[in-house]
């Protein structure tokens, strides 16, 4: 037997006496992965535990925060993960070997203030109701730019697809070849949906081909949104 | 910050300091391009925030404690430094915006990596310690 294997079973020794010793640690730390028995009586046994099933059993726990968000709908609960996930993430790979793919305005040649109002509208970090109710005294997350009486809820979707102010009715009619496609309800003479759509609808929208010029959009309706919203006080750390 | 965490803290920001003064230097920022700093960041910044990861790190390990480590904080202060999103934006979509794992993911591997190591070497040296 090595030095090092002694060494191993040593500290495998130690683990009932201390909490703090490594194996002990390392024990504990298996919590919460598909084959964490296996991996126990791996290292109690001494014997090797085989990397490519333990990394794809890792991913899998990780991967966990965002299978709990599938059951929110981001229409009904203000859930920042359930959000993203729903509306902007990139699906994930079915081999769990491949790493995450980034989003594709990463890879495009934009202005700095341009990507960083992408990322913001992506990762709600931005000044739309629904996140700014969390700091503002009246904490409405009502739309305050649609004309009608009824209170929409400010998020994203209601932003980019359902919010009647007329200067982004004016950007929807300008762009109107990246809805059309999609919302069938959508038209010159109407540029704004009558109610809420199916996620999966707006997940595919917002991942179109055409999203050149739906960046082109967004970063202008970025700009008008949050022009409007610029004299309201914004997060200390903005 | 824990004294062993530290060791690794000096050369994850010196990494940091290096992909940011690059960025700065090919003018990458003015243009965007965000996806270099990201990338040069899992090839950098990464690797050195795993220094000597499999010893201390063990403690970092369980579910839930992804984000306890002062270094996942530096780790995440960058991604959202390079997007240009504020502090308090969600930690786990601001990883998988920027394509990256949590710095447990690499920790959890190394530590492994470390153990089945330990099994299966073959070094005189160690053997010459072994009384059997």
């Amino acid at each position: 037997m090595t030095l090092l294997r002694r060494v191993v079973q040593a500290d495998l020794n130690l683990q009932h006496r201390s909490s703090a010793c490594w194996t002990a640690q390392l024990l504990s730390t298996f919590q919460g992965l598909c084959g964490r028995e296996f991996y126990v009586q791996a290292v109690q046994t001494g014997r090797a535990i085989p990397m490519q099933e333990f990394t794809a059993d890792l991913k899998h726990r990780m991967k966990g925060v965002w299978r709990d968000t599938e059951l929110v709908d981001p229409n009904t609960h203000n859930n920042k993960l359930a959000t993203y996930h729903s509306w902007f993430a990139i699906p994930f790979s079915k081999n769990e070997r491949m790493p995450i793919n980034v989003p594709r305005y990463l890879h495009l040649d934009l202005s700095k203030h341009v990507m960083r109002n992408i990322g913001r509208f992506r990762l709600r970090a931005h000044t739309l109701k629904v996140e700014a109710a969390a700091w503002l005294e009246d904490g409405s997350c009502a739309c305050d730019q649609c004309p009608g009486e009824d209170e929409n809820v400010q998020n994203e979707v209601h932003a980019l697809l359902i919010c009647q102010d007329y200067r982004v009715c004016e950007l929807r009619k300008h762009f109107s070849f990246l809805f059309t496609p999609f919302f069938e309800d959508f038209s010159a003479a109407q540029p704004f949906l009558l109610q809420q759509v199916n996620n999966q609808l707006v997940h595919d929208f917002l991942l179109s081909r055409t999203i050149d010029f739906f960046f082109l959009f967004l970063s202008l309706w970025i700009y008008l949104w949050l022009a409007e919203t610029s004299q309201q006080p914004i997060s200390q750390t903005t | 910050m824990a004294k062993s965490a530290e060791h690794a803290a000096r050369p994850f920001l010196a990494s940091a300091y290096r992909i940011r003064k690059f960025v700065r230097e090919h003018a990458l920022a003015d243009i965007g391009r965000p996806h270099t700093s990201l990338w040069l960041a899992k090839t950098y910044i990464i690797p050195a925030g795993m220094y000597g990861s499999q010893v201390w790190g063990t403690g970092f390990l369980q579910a839930g404690r992804e984000f306890s480590s002062p270094l996942s904080t530096l780790h995440l202060h960058f991604l959202k430094g390079t997007l240009g999103v504020k502090q308090s934006t969600t930690n786990w979509a601001v990883l998988r915006e920027c394509g990256h794992e949590p710095l447990q993911f690499y920790w959890f591997r190394s530590a492994v990596k470390l153990f089945n190591s330990m099994l299966n070497t073959n070094s005189d040296t160690s053997a010459e310690g072994s009384p059997g």
